[in-house]
């Protein structure tokens, strides 16, 4: 297991802008060092050209790439071992689909704000 | 030598008449060779016999075409082969009346069909084959003076057998006259066609029960066209749906029954084309009754054709379709609405939780500036709880709806499920004063968590809501096979003719200014316990307060989604 890095930033991948700008949002006012992208794809070319992040929030449903295939491309990447994703799900039945599958968590939407903590305390350092 | 002549000529009567008889025999067998009408006759003994009767025949003309001399002399063997042939006849009975009815001759084919050996029949009159009505009406005398008078009488009636028993027959009779034109007696020739003519009569008897029944239908409308599509029989469906008399549509066109439109397009016309081409025409569309009004029919053309492959005609057979295509027309509206709510739900949630989080996150930052902001703040965030709470029941009215509700089948303790959800009701329960007290037995099942925690959710809320403050009890336990969840209140409770209505949509035993909501939640939570294969019930008695009880299988049932009407 290659090591996780704490240290670095939050990357929120969400194509709503509103729901991904309020979870930076609360981020942030939180103390943590956020950055997000609008899809899967601007989420790799980040990943590729930056430190790893300390943990990732990634969208179940997005268009055009959902998470699922982003976690088809991000799994071919050995340098992007270790990070651990989260999935944001409206599904009620996440819970089967998380532990099932690549996933480190799942939160539900609508997010409950002291879940989010937990998940994100779990794995990231305050700035 | 005048005597000589005499006899003569009277043998090539008699040779003629025997020819004719002969003739009218083995054509009538050839037909029914060729038409394949033989009964239980063989083929070929048949053909063998017609052609014995047609060599006859040859033998009979061919000698009386010869010379006075050959004739003379061949006299006696002719006049014996003649003899025998009548005699072997055994399907037909051939004999000879005088002119008074007398009969004089008797073959084989009379025994059989009549019943009388020749001793004791020649010299009797011809009437004793005759049934006492036509002996009182004077038939037997009127058919030889019709046949005196036309030559012949052929008629088909019913005679007496030796025995009394009836038989339905044909009946030829023939004059027989001298050169000098004198009547000599009559040749009588009878069949017993009784078999023939039940069998037309059975199949007489089937086509009019047949018809009977297209009268008598009432739900459809069924008649004929002739090959040009003019109505040629009318039954009570179609003047019950078309609203013509059979008197007032007979004859007239078919095109009468379409809309003005249709008829421009000659769109009538073509349906029989393509009947005719194809065999069958079948449509949905508009009609037009005599009163003028509309609707929506089935239509089912087929072309007729005849044995020959001759096209006679048309069945046309309509239906009213007019309320099934409202129903269809309905349960359209019906899903198009469930796939609003479906997709307007998804759409509006969206944003509302992208809003909730700004809130409850603007809220936890106001806690340290101003705490007066932190309580407005939160204020908002649960009434925007309150909305998502809502648009998810909406999004679950649509799944229902549309069968969609996908049960995710894992082994739980029903107990256990029970305890977690308390747990989230703990500070509800405080601030309406409510106790919870819970008697939970171990019940260990295969179910659906996130469902099952709804089902629970609603009816401990609704306990809660109902409760006016006192105590709600909550159970599980272990029924036989069956897992038992019982949530009691001592609340206001329901009144019995609402027992049965509050598990419906859209209904609340309460008006909804009292208690807000859109009483979706008791018809989503038995929709759930059905779905899982289970049910629920209430009891409850007004001021005392209500006991729902839900039953579920240990084992959610395996239909693949819950199919709600």
């Amino acid at each position: 297991m290659p090591p996780s890095n704490p240290e670095g930033p939050i990357l929120v991948v969400d194509d709503d802008p509103d729901v991904r700008e309020a979870i930076v949002d609360t981020l942030q006012d939180e103390g943590y060092h956020v950055v997000q992208t609008p899809g899967g794809r601007e989420a790799l070319v980040y990943l590729r050209s930056n430190p790893p992040p300390s943990l990732i929030f990634l969208d179940w449903n997005m268009a055009p790439m959902n998470a699922s295939q982003f976690m088809d491309e991000f799994c071919k990447e050995p340098s992007f071992q270790g990070v651990p994703v989260v999935l944001i799900t409206a599904d009620l039945h996440a819970s089967q689909k998380a532990t099932t599958s690549r996933y480190d968590g799942f939160i539900t939407k609508p997010i409950n704000l002291d879940t989010l903590f937990s998940v994100v305390e779990r794995f990231t350092k305050k700035r | 030598m005048r005597q000589a002549r005499y006899r003569d000529q009277e043998l090539a009567d008699s040779i003629e008449l025997a020819a004719d008889l002969l003739r009218t025999v083995a054509a009538r067998w050839r037909f029914r060779i060729q038409a394949g009408r033989l009964g239980s006759h063989p083929v070929d003994e048949t053909m063998q016999v017609v052609q014995s009767f047609e060599q006859a025949i040859e033998v009979l003309t061919g000698e009386t075409a010869g010379p006075a001399t050959r004739r003379a002399s061949g006299l006696d063997t002719n006049e014996e082969r003649f003899r025998q042939l009548v005699d072997s006849v055994t399907d037909y009975a051939i004999f000879m009346l005088t002119p008074e009815g007398m009969i004089a001759s008797w073959n084989a084919g009379a025994e059989g069909i009549k019943g009388y050996r020749a001793e004791e029949i020649i010299g009797k009159h011809f009437s004793i084959f005759y049934p006492e009505e036509d002996l009182a009406a004077g038939k037997p005398a009127r058919e030889l003076e019709i046949a005196a008078r036309e030559g012949r009488y052929v008629e088909e009636g019913w005679r007496v057998r030796k025995t009394g028993e009836k038989f339905w027959a044909h009946v030829t009779i023939t004059a027989l006259r001298n050169s000098s034109g004198r009547l000599t007696g009559y040749s009588k020739v009878t069949r017993d066609v009784t078999e023939l003519r039940n069998a037309n009569e059975a199949l007489r008897q089937s086509e009019e029960r047949l018809r009977l029944m297209v009268e008598a239908v009432r739900d459809y409308a069924i008649f004929l066209l002739d090959p040009d599509g003019r109505v040629a029989t009318w039954n009570i469906g179609a003047e019950r749906l078309k609203g013509y008399k059979a008197e007032e549509i007979i004859g007239k066109h078919f095109s009468v029954f379409y809309p003005e439109e249709a008829r421009r397009r000659e769109h009538p016309a073509d349906e029989l084309r393509r009947a005719k081409a194809e065999g069958r025409y079948e449509e949905e569309g508009w009609r037009v009754r005599k009163d003028g009004s509309q609707f929506w029919a089935n239509v089912v053309i087929t072309a007729l054709f005849d044995q020959e492959g001759r096209h006679v005609g048309f069945t046309k057979v309509t239906r009213d379709f007019t309320e099934a295509k409202h129903l269809r027309e309905a349960q359209l509206a019906l899903q198009l609405r469930d796939e609003f709510l479906a997709t307007a739900g998804h759409e509006l949630r969206t944003p509302l939780s992208a809003l909730l989080m700004q809130v409850q996150s603007l809220a936890r930052s106001a806690k340290v500036v101003d705490p007066r902001l932190k309580d407005r703040l939160e204020k908002a965030a649960a009434a925007g709880a309150r909305l998502e709470k809502l648009i998810s029941q909406i999004l679950d009215v649509s799944r229902l709806n549309a069968g969609r509700l996908a049960l995710d089948r894992e082994r739980m303790h029903l107990d256990a499920v029970v305890r977690e959800v308390m747990d989230r009701f703990a500070d509800l329960a405080t601030e309406s004063r409510c106790p919870i007290l819970l008697r939970l037995e171990p019940v260990e099942g295969v179910w659906d968590r996130v469902r099952l925690e709804q089902v629970i959710t609603n009816l401990v809320g609704n306990a809660i809501k109902y409760g006016k403050g006192k105590p709600v009890e909550v159970e599980t336990l272990l029924d036989g096979s069956d897992a038992v969840l019982r949530v009691v209140d001592h609340g206001i409770g329901i009144a019995p003719e609402d027992h049965k209505r509050i598990f419906d949509r859209f209904e609340r035993a309460r008006g909804t200014r009292e208690y807000g909501g859109f009483g979706l939640g008791l018809w989503i939570s038995r929709s759930i316990v059905e779905a899982i294969g289970g049910g629920i019930t209430v009891r409850s008695t007004p001021g005392e307060g209500s006991t729902f009880t839900v039953t579920l299988p240990l084992r959610a049932k395996e239909a693949d989604a819950a199919k709600q009407s």
